[in-house]
């Protein structure tokens, strides 16, 4: 017979004081917050996020390698909109101001070739990332340190889900 | 493509409203943040969603970021530092470079700004007062067409 595993929730008690009025965060953790979201391999192309970003509205998206279940990076919206921008004007931003060209022909055609592991900055860096059992004070440290608008939570070295920054708010908020 | 012709309605705040509303109103409308604007309308800050967390995490996670993983505690609990506070407490002493564009500015304008100023929403002014406000996925949704 397969040996059961105790649910994590029985092995860490959270002592809660009987008399506090507020129970909704007491003992709960990022795995109890966080939701499905979609995913984008590093090697896929760079217009498929831009695309999943633009219609569903999102501030960022986790990005996956194909060896590991454990996200790789975040990859935000603000920083997607860097690669629409043609290098002359990130050069000078002055240029800006001159630029006629159609964006749309643009953003297509500088998009098509790249992949997401193209608009990933160069440097690895801190990437934001909570374990499943972690407390949501922990969530919004990292998320608030990183300014990040998105967490990736990781069960057992796979991603398990998101939360946003409005979400993580809204817990907070959310018996006050 | 103009600036004036993407942005849409956004909820803004003003520098002296209650800070505690600004954080419901991004909670309750999964913002990703709020433009900041002073009584006349006139864009003054972006105050991100995760910047507001900052302010409510507990302060001896602000003073100890290791401290982070106690147990026990109860987020929820120090929402209550945002009590009494108006959104100009929350903000830098000296602010960033305001993240607007004017309304007549062309959308690469737009994504250069945003791309430097790293922040995920910008402010859309004409004739300096606020006239809408565009999002990432917004300018990304609109290079993507036609």
């Amino acid at each position: 017979m397969p040996v059961r595993t105790q649910p994590e929730n029985t092995l860490t008690p959270i002592p809660v004081p009987e008399r506090s009025p507020r129970k909704y965060c007491g003992g709960v953790r990022a795995e109890d917050l966080d939701e499905k979201f979609p995913v984008v391999k590093i090697d896929s192309n760079a217009l498929d996020a831009v695309r999943l970003l633009a219609e569903h509205r999102l501030n960022g998206l986790v990005v996956v390698t194909d060896t590991s279940e454990t996200p790789f990076a975040v990859l935000p919206a603000s920083q997607v909109v860097r690669f629409i921008v043609p290098g002359y004007v990130q050069d000078d931003p002055g240029l800006a101001s001159v630029v006629t060209e159609s964006m749309a022909d643009h953003a297509a055609e500088k998009l098509g070739g790249k992949t997401i592991r193209d608009m990933l900055p160069k440097q690895r860096q801190h990437i934001p990332v909570a374990e499943a059992d972690d407390t949501i004070i922990e969530v919004a440290e990292v998320m608030a340190r990183l300014r990040s608008p998105l967490v990736a939570v990781v069960k057992d070295g796979k991603l398990h889900g998101v939360i946003t920054a409005s979400r993580l708010l809204s817990a907070a908020l959310k018996e006050e | 493509m103009r600036a004036k012709d993407l942005d849409e309605q956004f909820p803004i705040v003003q520098i002296d409203s209650d800070a505690m509303d600004a954080a419901r109103m991004i909670a309750e409308h999964g913002l990703p943040g709020l433009v900041v604007a002073d009584a006349s309308h006139k864009p003054l800050a972006v105050i991100l969603a995760s910047e507001m967390l900052y302010f409510v995490l507990p302060r001896y996670v602000q003073a100890d970021v290791t401290l982070a993983g106690v147990l026990g505690d109860v987020l929820a609990d120090h929402a209550q530092n945002l009590a009494g506070k108006t959104v100009g407490d929350l903000l830098p002493k000296d602010l960033r470079k305001v993240p607007a564009v004017d309304a007549r500015d062309g959308v690469i304008k737009v994504a250069a700004e945003m791309s430097q100023q790293r922040c995920p929403l910008i402010a859309v002014t004409e004739n300096g007062f606020l006239h809408g406000v565009i999002t990432a996925s917004r300018l990304l949704a609109a290079a993507l067409k036609s």
